[in-house]
């Protein structure tokens, strides 16, 4: 190697160290807080009654996604069961819900009341009785 | 040489790569209600010219019928000394939901006065439009039950349509 290249080297991840120990401590500054990100059922306070299901329930339930200060941009919109009822499957836009999380809406406009179709379907042998799970929603900003 | 620019690159990756912060929240949505039970009943087959089969309300057309003429579609005709019988089958199946139930109470009934003159059966019993008639009470679920069905008409009745309505009850025991 000549001296020369090795100097450029060496200068070269010099300036790049430089630059993530000057960059570091201004990105940690700007990091979101959680809450900068909230979830508004707009049809629902978060509870979504089926009432009485024989074989198949469906409703829409209305979501918005904003973030403090109102600036805009996109979100991407996640859905899972965090307590299944094992006697029935619920399905979000005609995704499967399951444990782990699935992209219900990869482009959420922030600020924008977007609708969404719940499909719960009970098979014939599940047993009769009150029925009772939870979907948890998550939302990133883009 | 070579391995040193791979190295720098890495970091200066790693550096643009630690920038993009996404906010992130979650909520959640409580789903409730209940799951309730439920049978359902079709006809599965009938004599005569039949439709909505498979339906809960089909209709079975059995044309001009005479005690000297032809038996109509999926009948017999016998011929007794006053009177004459056309004979066929109905199938009734009864499917259940969410239901422990092992077995189910068929029952039977008239929609109207028969013609005068005129006895509907089903499975050897009269029917009426008074009373229902037990089929059977121990209907197995998922199954077409085959009943017996009897139309007689006296030779003394009055020629006339003798249109009417079985209207079958399915209870689940």
């Amino acid at each position: 190697m000549r001296p020369a290249n090795a100097i450029a080297m060496l200068l070269a991840l010099t300036l790049s160290a430089g630059s993530i120990a000057l960059a570091a401590p201004r990105r940690r500054a700007v990091a979101p807080v959680p809450d900068d990100v909230t979830i508004t059922f707009v049809s629902r306070p978060g509870l979504l009654d089926l009432g009485s299901v024989v074989h198949k329930a469906s409703e829409t339930i209305q979501i918005r996604v904003d973030r403090r200060g109102g600036s805009r941009g996109s979100a991407t919109l996640r859905a899972y069961l965090v307590s299944p009822d094992t006697r029935c499957s619920i399905r979000v836009d005609g995704q499967l819900l399951g444990a782990a999380p699935i992209v219900i809406d990869p482009q959420v406009p922030i600020g924008a009341v977007a609708s969404h179709r719940i499909n719960v379907d009970v098979p014939v042998t599940a047993a009769e009785g009150p029925l009772n799970t939870t979907i948890a929603w998550e939302a990133s900003t883009n | 040489m070579k391995r040193f620019l791979m190295s720098s690159l890495i970091i200066a990756a790693l550096a643009v790569g630690t920038s993009a912060f996404a906010a992130t929240n979650s909520a959640t949505l409580t789903v409730t209600g209940t799951i309730d039970s439920s049978i359902s009943m079709t006809v599965e087959s009938a004599g005569g010219t039949t439709s909505g089969t498979g339906t809960a309300a089909a209709t079975s057309a059995l044309g001009s019928i005479s005690k000297y003429g032809s038996a109509p579609t999926g009948f017999t005709l016998a011929r007794g000394a006053s009177n004459w019988t056309l004979s066929s089958t109905v199938g009734v199946q009864v499917d259940k939901a969410n239901l422990t139930s092992t077995d189910y109470t068929l029952e039977a009934q008239l929609g109207s006065a028969p013609a005068s003159g005129v006895t509907w059966k089903l499975n050897g019993s009269t029917l009426s439009d008074s009373a229902a008639t037990t089929l059977t009470s121990t209907g197995t679920y998922g199954s077409t039950g085959s009943y017996s069905w009897d139309i007689v008409v006296a030779d003394s009745a009055a020629a006339a349509a003798i249109d009417n309505t079985i209207n079958f009850t399915a209870t689940s025991n």
